[in-house]
């Protein structure tokens, strides 16, 4: 939705041509106008926070800061007992005032809050002033918890939406204290957030609402990793993170639902945005944590020995999926995603969690069917932009934490399966690939607006760069198929499921081009990852991956002249020197003399860079012509 | 509701230190630090680490941090300070061989007990720490003993001199 200041804005460039039309008369279009100024002028006067308002504002914040660093100081030459005096007349003073301004006068209403939070911190230093007068260090947080019950119960009276931030704020501290100092792990906060939400929306508070959902969300945390924190053995602590995990999917199906539910109501639409962003991120967790070769310690992890709580915690979340469910239905909204996941997590659960093949082929598919829904369900519904927005970065993330953490892991720990490790990756990025060409095709056939283009750049810049990292010189390597059972099974699926979808693709799609040139990447990387081996040669694969690469580099320009995209063309130009310079100082750095290595380059840059340049010209002349042809 | 609040937490502590029986303890030195809530002095005793073969309490091994113990405190003959002749988690038998009994909080549980009381800090006036810093190695205090455990500090003295600020 456009802003009321761009609409007028637009307005008052078309208001003209619709005169000139015949739609509006003059005296029309300046009533309209004048209806649109004078709605941004009322606007603007209900934001606007007045200077005095603000300087009254910080005089409170220093005020209180004030209070607090006056008693902190303990004064030598003030006894105790004059002090205690002070604070109980400070408190009685300040809210005193309030009470007048307030309640009596009613007017002056910013003064009258100042000193109510004047008062609600008098008091907190009211108590910490005891505790320094009587020494008392037993149990601090108990002294937090009590400034925040004072606090929470004046501002439910009095409906003030500053005290029930520093309330809130008192009792997160005094959470996180216990939780950190005594390991407390605090089961009833909980209601804290509730609570507070609750009292947030009656004062209009948003903000309040949406730091109301992370508290809550803390606390899920602080549950579930007080109860690993008990574990003291190896295998059932990773069977409980596992299923901890698998908890996200409910957990974020029942957040998004909350989120899309909440977005209708006024207040809290804002909110809504947040916890929707929030559901579809925690929704991702699994796919980032059991996506990779862990060690499992047993077949079936839900409901064994030590892990009963998580497993009873993971089929709560799974009713809750279905209240979710049903309520999404009742307000007529898309629950396909949510029967997904719903049915998903049941899967998993059924099937031995504990198998590596079966948990990383699962999560396989589960991560690909997630992107592909999440690109393709709201493509439709003009009211999904946060989905529309998440797909393509869900994507492209995945893509960057997929590739370093597969490169991560053949650098650091499986350097005899560098090859397999980087090509498992191209893999993956073809695979991502071909789900973003199904979501066109699909959305093509419906008529829906779908921009396909980032995620193809993104597979293709990851293709680009794996296989970049591949032309240096490695060491030996082991054979693919004498890797663990489930990457072997892993990786088969990979190039089964590419595969079906080229077919699928190239029955149905128009654009068969962009599949021959992903085709050769590909086709050439499969066969590359049977190839490398024990018994051949770092020159071998050297070799092989720099033509590789000077393919890749020509598909990616002699697309762009298709599509007449300059920006491909540079970027594959780019590469293509990066390609050129990075194996020319592989060469002649030991070759040459500093010096000489230096003035030879220099003047093969001059020479090359100038007939680069003259060819990319040339190529971006073609496609203007083209262009002009065309039109 | 707030006003009554904090009298009761001062009500609490002023009968805490009329009426609990006064104990004298030794320290042991420990730098002082400064908080933005006021300077204050860390007091560390020689309670506050205990050997375990003075646990008295059922399975010594169970122990951990944050569980409550009960310290029995006794003054030997011709000395100045108490010191803890037993610890257990049980208040009641300890209750019934000694009547000085005071209420902490296990910290860690390695070669000994370390154990927390609530009286290790002592707030002073601002910048006045450093004085007692210069005397960490004389310095006692005296603190109240409720009969339910609960104790305050009440006097700090350095060479056997109260120290007052006010």
């Amino acid at each position: 939705m456009i802003s009321l200041k761009k609409f007028l804005k637009k307005l008052r460039v078309e208001s003209p041509k619709w005169i000139s039309a015949g739609i509006i008369n003059d005296s029309q279009k300046n009533s309209l106008l004048k209806f649109y100024e004078d709605e941004i002028a009322t606007k603007k006067k209900t934001l606007s926070i007045g200077l005095p308002a603000i300087i009254m504002g910080l005089a409170g914040v220093l005020l209180c800061t004030g209070i607090i660093i006056f008693y902190a100081a303990n004064w030598r030459s003030m006894p105790p007992t004059v002090k205690l005096a002070q604070i109980f007349f400070l408190i009685i003073l300040t809210y005193g005032i309030s009470y007048y301004f307030l309640i009596v006068q009613n007017s002056n209403i910013l003064i009258g809050r100042i000193m109510m939070m004047a008062g609600m911190v008098s008091y907190g230093a009211g108590i910490a002033l005891v505790a320094q007068i009587y020494h008392i260090s037993a149990h601090p947080t108990n002294g937090i918890l009590a400034w925040a019950i004072g606090a929470l119960a004046l501002s439910w009276v009095m409906k003030e939406k500053w005290g029930l931030y520093l309330a809130s704020a008192l009792f997160f501290i005094w959470n996180t204290w216990e939780l950190i100092e005594f390991k407390n792990p605090n089961y009833f906060y909980i209601v804290v957030p509730l609570l507070f939400s609750y009292l947030f929306y009656k004062v209009r508070g948003s903000t309040g609402v949406a730091l109301m959902f992370f508290a809550a969300f803390f606390w899920f945390y602080q549950i579930n990793l007080h109860w690993i924190g008990q574990i003291h053995n190896n295998d059932i602590e990773t069977s409980s993170l596992v299923i901890l995990s698998l908890c996200h999917i409910p957990l974020g199906l029942i957040i998004i639902g909350i989120g899309w539910i909440l977005k209708k109501n006024e207040i809290l639409n804002i909110p809504a945005v947040i916890i929707t962003v929030s559901g579809w991120l925690a929704l991702c967790v699994p796919f980032l944590t059991l996506s990779w070769p862990i060690k499992l310690p047993s077949q079936y992890l839900v409901f064994q020995s030590g892990t009963v709580y998580y497993s009873i915690e993971l089929l709560l979340l799974l009713a809750g999926v279905a209240g979710v469910i049903y309520s999404l239905y009742r307000n007529n909204l898309d629950v396909r995603m949510h029967w997904g996941g719903f049915i998903f997590t049941t899967v998993v659960c059924v099937l031995p969690q504990g198998n590596n093949t079966i948990i990383l082929a699962a999560m396989h598919v589960g991560l690909f069917a997630f992107l592909f829904g999440l690109l393709d369900f709201y493509l439709a519904d003009p009211g999904r932009r946060i989905e529309r927005f998440l797909s393509y970065f869900l994507f492209i993330a995945f893509l960057v934490i997929k590739g370093s953490g597969l490169r991560i892991i053949a650098g650091a720990e499986n350097n005899e399966y560098f090859i397999a490790y980087c090509i498992g990756f191209i893999l993956y990025g073809v695979a991502s690939f071909l789900v973003n060409q199904t979501v066109q095709i699909r959305s093509d056939n419906r008529g829906y607006p779908f921009r396909p283009n980032i995620i193809n750049a993104a597979c293709a810049f990851a293709a680009y760069f794996i296989i970049y990292t591949l032309s240096f010189k490695v060491d030996d390597q082991n054979s693919v198929l004498d890797a663990a059972p489930s990457v072997l099974f892993l990786i088969f699926l990979l190039i089964v499921s590419s595969l079906a979808l080229y077919i699928y693709l190239w029955m149905r799609s128009s654009n068969k081009l962009l599949l021959v040139l992903s085709g050769i990447i590909f086709f050439s990387s499969s066969i590359m990852l049977f190839v490398s081996g024990p018994g051949v040669s770092w020159i071998v694969y050297s070799l092989l991956f720099n033509i590789l690469l000077f393919v890749a580099t020509a598909i990616f320009i002699y697309y762009s002249t298709r599509i007449n995209s300059r920006l491909l063309l540079n970027f594959a130009i780019a590469g293509f020197v990066l390609h050129v310079v990075t194996r020319y100082f592989d060469v002649f750095w030991d070759l040459m003399s500093g010096a000489g290595l230096f003035i030879v380059t220099g003047i093969i840059g001059i020479a090359g860079g100038w007939l680069l340049e003259k060819n990319r010209r040339r190529l971006i002349r073609n496609m203007d012509q083209s262009l002009g042809g065309t039109a | 509701m707030q006003i009554a609040v904090l009298g009761v937490m001062i009500g609490n502590r002023v009968c805490l230190l009329d009426t609990g029986v006064k104990v004298l303890l030794k320290c042991e030195p420990v730098d002082p630090r400064s908080l933005i809530s006021g300077d204050y002095v860390i007091l560390n005793y020689e309670i506050s680490s205990l050997a375990k073969d003075i646990y008295t309490g059922p399975n010594l091994n169970n122990l951990k941090p944050n569980d409550t113990v009960y310290v029995a405190l006794e003054k030997l003959i011709n000395k100045k300070y108490w010191v803890a002749k037993s610890f257990s988690t049980d208040y009641d038998t300890l209750r019934k061989s000694y009547p000085v009994i005071m209420r902490g909080t296990i910290k860690d549980t390695y070669s000994t007990i370390r154990i927390h009381y609530g009286i290790e800090n002592y707030f002073v006036p601002q910048n006045q720490g450093l004085k007692i810093e210069q005397k960490m190695d004389d310095i006692s205090v005296e603190i109240s003993v409720s009969d339910t455990g609960e104790s305050a500090l009440s006097r700090l003295f350095i060479s056997d001199r109260e120290v007052t600020f006010y």
